[in-house]
């Protein structure tokens, strides 16, 4: 046997034995990776007993801990390979794991020696045929072994226990992703965030107070009761309202046929008051500037022809014809004077009209701000943005309500003020939208009226009874009504569902109590005098 | 290599042969028969042991028909002497009449000597056995005999009946290479026992091997390596049997007074040489260690007064060391 088999033979169980060697030398690192990750997770279970830190520990303790930990496993892998052991120990564990009988020991112990028998040289070379035919990975299979996985899921369990910390996650925002180079750019976002986080909590405080004030307001009987009463005001200045306009337009349609007269009769006709009153100023302007008879003579024509049945202007051409016959600068300045007056009036029906129009847009803000509630009361479980946007919308509503309201009762004449006392303050527990028919009080205006005159009259002994008898005897004590009430208009529903009184009647019967209160109120001022 | 396969192969072949055909007249006693030889081929002797009977006698008789080698027998008793056994020196006269010492050679001058109950001779007889056991040579007088080889001696000792009795001395025991336990045979091998006994003509074993083969097979157990690992397996064992060392194990510190000398080391090296022979394997395993150690060893532990009077078995103790001697791993 040449020299060149005996090296081809040595190399052979050699490099068997290299490749067993590096697997073991990779279980070996396995287990120590096992025993490092147990002494981790004991010294993770250590501080969680006895408190060694704080929980959450501070992350610089975290990082320190973990990167020794690191550290050391790298230094044991490296370790592992680097450390010179020889074959002699792949060598047992492949002959303990095979049939060999201790032939690679053997033979290993035979290739170290200086000098070798040819049986020795034999036994390399049968060995070296043996180890051919073994795998390396068969005899040292590479297996992460069971208390591998039971540490490192124990491990890695304990560290996210304990390395949680709930106050990263309120600290992770978009600056917490890179650290700007100029510190007051951290600064100013940090105060950025403070004051936008400020301002929102401020301003859903106000919406809160807002919202609460609103409510109170709304629940309290005297703004039913306001309520109540601007819509008895809004349904008497719109009634006002359509008298006017019907006066307006009747007054144009006279005014037509005359020539001169076109524009104020168009103006009328349009119900454009303001219009009107212009042109009966520049009227009363061109009276007083008239230089000849024959121009005021051919005005005054003009105004006579016109056929003018309508209340003040009637008046005013009444006058005309008496100062067309002294033609005097006295009368002609009564004319002008006459003429002026009517366009005030003109002017006051032009900012009556103005001030109803503004109370039907304050009845319609007032039934959505209804509707609104409404929704609000029903309900109960919406989401806190929408409802803050209703009660914003509702406030916003209110607060036109109320200017509106104001308005009105600056503008607005005697009779189209809200008194304080001007009806009954609803209680407020009317039906909500029932679709029955609802027996109504047994009380009707008639019998009201009749009652209160009795009452009037300071008469000693009780009312009779036999009033409401005999008005039911005729059918008119009750009136069987339905109610109309919706969904969406509770508030007007309780406002005038608890009259029987048609709306239309209403202010005339307002005024008529009001005339009976301030002649019960002046009697008693008379008899002390 | 072809050379050493054949080698190997034919001693395979020839241990086969002078088994098989000492199987014709032994029934079983294969192990006994396989200890036997192993001492032949490592240049050893053997002690048996074992009651009357068990066909001590008829084994040696039959190794010796089978190898063809010059067989002799002494029969150990008290009055035996040692140049009974060596041989002596007589006076013997020329034809001129001129005297002159003549040596006689006695009975160990062979290649098979079966030394029957060798306990029973005394210890100055044992010793000249002994000595030519070692030194594979006898003096007599100022002129030193070397014996041929091979120079097998197998002793028998019957452990009962020990009244009138010189046991063997520890350092005789060690002597022998293997001492090996003859049992009693089992039901079916009695049968066959009788059946071949009991008729008129026995079956008698030819001569299979030569003196030559002998030598060449002694050759090639001897040649077998054995690794260092493996070695030291072999001297952890014996180092075992030692009380009070480091690798001592407790039941020998406890009964035994002496341990197995160096001797012991050799007998399982090369009880276990011929092991990986006939395991054809060109090298020793611990395996093949493993199996002489009750044979190699069990004779040369001498156990103190607390074994003795426990009746401690020697093999009890190395069993035990053998299953807490780790096996090498590298």
């Amino acid at each position: 046997m040449n020299q060149s088999t005996h090296t081809t033979d040595q190399t052979l169980i050699l490099g068997f034995l290299g490749r067993v060697d590096r697997r073991l030398r990779v279980n070996e690192a396995i287990e120590g990776l096992t025993l490092g990750v147990w002494a981790l997770s004991g010294l993770l279970l250590a501080s969680w007993l006895f408190g060694i830190w704080e929980l959450p520990p501070p992350r610089a303790a975290l990082l320190l801990v973990y990167g020794i930990y690191g550290m050391s496993l790298i230094g044991l892998i490296v370790w592992s390979f680097t450390r010179r052991k020889g074959l002699k120990t792949p060598a047992g564990v492949a002959d303990a794991r095979t049939d060999s009988k201790d032939a690679l020991k053997s033979s290993l112990d035979f290739i170290e020696l200086p000098e070798r028998t040819r049986w020795m040289d034999f036994q390399i070379r049968r060995t070296a045929g043996f180890a051919d035919g073994l795998s390396a990975a068969e005899i040292a299979p590479t297996v992460l072994p069971r208390p591998f996985y039971y540490s490192t899921g124990l491990a890695a369990g304990l560290a996210a226990l304990l390395s949680w910390n709930p106050e990263w996650l309120q600290e992770v925002d978009a600056t917490s992703w890179f650290s700007p180079s100029d510190p007051s750019i951290a600064d100013a976002a940090s105060v950025e965030d403070t004051g936008t986080l400020y301002e929102e909590e401020e301003r859903l405080q106000e919406l809160e107070e807002a919202r609460e004030a609103l409510k109170r307001e709304l629940e309290m009987p005297e703004t039913l009761r306001d309520l109540e009463a601007a819509k008895e005001a809004l349904a008497a200045s719109r009634l006002e309202m359509e008298q006017l306009a019907m006066d307006l337009e009747n007054l144009g349609a006279e005014l037509e046929s005359t020539p001169a007269l076109a524009d104020l009769a168009e103006a009328m006709k349009s119900k454009d008051a303001v219009r009107a009153a212009e042109l009966l100023r520049s009227l009363a302007e061109k009276l007083k500037n008239a230089q000849s008879s024959e121009e005021l003579q051919a005005l005054l024509e003009s105004l006579k022809d016109a056929n003018v049945q309508q209340g003040d202007l009637a008046d005013l051409l009444e006058k005309l014809e008496k100062a067309q016959g002294n033609m005097s600068p006295e009368s002609l300045a009564e004319m002008a004077q006459a003429l002026q007056d009517a366009a005030n009036q003109l002017e006051s029906m032009s900012e009556q009209m103005a001030a109803d129009q503004a109370l039907e847009a304050m009845g319609e803000e007032m039934q959505s701000l209804q509707a609104a509630m409404g929704q609000q009361q029903q309900a109960g479980e919406q989401q806190p943005g929408q409802q803050q946007q209703a009660v914003g919308q509702a406030t916003q509503s209110s607060g036109m309500m109320s200017s509106q309201l104001q308005m009105a009762q600056f503008q607005g004449d005697p009779s189209s003020a809200v008194p304080v006392d001007a009806g009954p303050a609803g209680d407020a527990t009317g039906p909500g939208g029932g679709q029955e028919p609802v027996l109504g009080e047994a009380t009707t205006l008639d019998v009201q009226l009749e009652m209160e005159l009795l009452k009037t009259e300071e008469r000693e002994e009780p009312i009779p009874e036999e009033i409401f008898e005999r008005l039911s005897r005729q059918e008119k004590s009750t009136l069987n009504y339905e109610a109309l009430s919706q969904r969406g208009s509770y508030a007007e529903d309780s406002a005038l569902g608890h009259e029987s009184l048609p709306w239309i009647y209403r202010s005339l019967v307002k005024q008529y109590f009001l005339s009976i209160v301030s002649k019960s109120e002046a009697k008693p001022e008379s008899s002390s005098k | 290599m072809i050379e050493i396969e054949k080698e190997i192969d034919q001693f395979h072949k020839q241990y086969q042969s002078v088994q098989s055909e000492m199987g014709r007249v032994i029934v079983g006693n294969k192990e006994i028969v396989g200890g036997i030889l192993s001492c032949l081929l490592t240049r050893g002797h053997v002690l048996l042991e074992g009651v009357p009977g068990l066909g001590k006698t008829k084994i040696v008789q039959t190794l010796a028909n089978v190898l063809n080698l010059k067989f002799n027998r002494i029969q150990f008793t008290p009055d035996l002497m040692p140049g009974d056994i060596i041989g002596t020196n007589v006076v013997r006269e020329t034809e001129d009449g001129e005297k002159y010492l003549d040596f006689q050679p006695g009975p160990i001058f062979c290649n098979l000597m079966l030394a029957d109950e060798v306990n029973r001779a005394t210890p100055k007889s044992q010793s000249a056995l002994l000595e030519a056991m070692q030194e594979k040579s006898v003096s007599v007088g100022k002129i030193t005999h070397k014996l041929e080889e091979p120079f097998f001696v197998m002793a028998t000792q019957n452990p009962i009946e020990l009244e009138g009795t010189y046991p063997l001395p520890e350092a005789q025991m060690d002597r022998f290479l293997f001492k090996l336990k003859i049992v009693y045979p089992t039901s079916d091998e009695m049968h066959e026992i009788m059946n071949r006994t009991t008729q008129v003509e026995e079956p008698q074993a030819k001569a299979v091997l030569e003196r030559g083969e002998v030598l060449e097979m002694r050759k090639t157990v001897l040649s077998v390596p054995i690794a260092r690992s493996i070695q030291d397996y072999a001297i952890r064992l014996t180092l075992a049997t030692h009380p009070n060392a480091p690798q001592s194990h407790a039941l020998t510190n406890k009964y035994v007074r002496f341990g197995a000398s160096p001797r012991g080391t050799q007998a399982l090296v090369l009880g276990g040489k011929v092991q990986a022979l006939l395991n054809d394997r060109a090298h020793v395993s611990a395996e093949d260690i493993r199996a002489v150690v009750y044979p190699a060893l069990r004779h040369r532990m001498l156990l103190n007064f607390e074994g003795e009077a426990e009746r401690v078995d020697t093999d009890v103790i190395l069993k035990e060391i053998l299953k807490d001697t780790h096996e090498p791993r590298e």
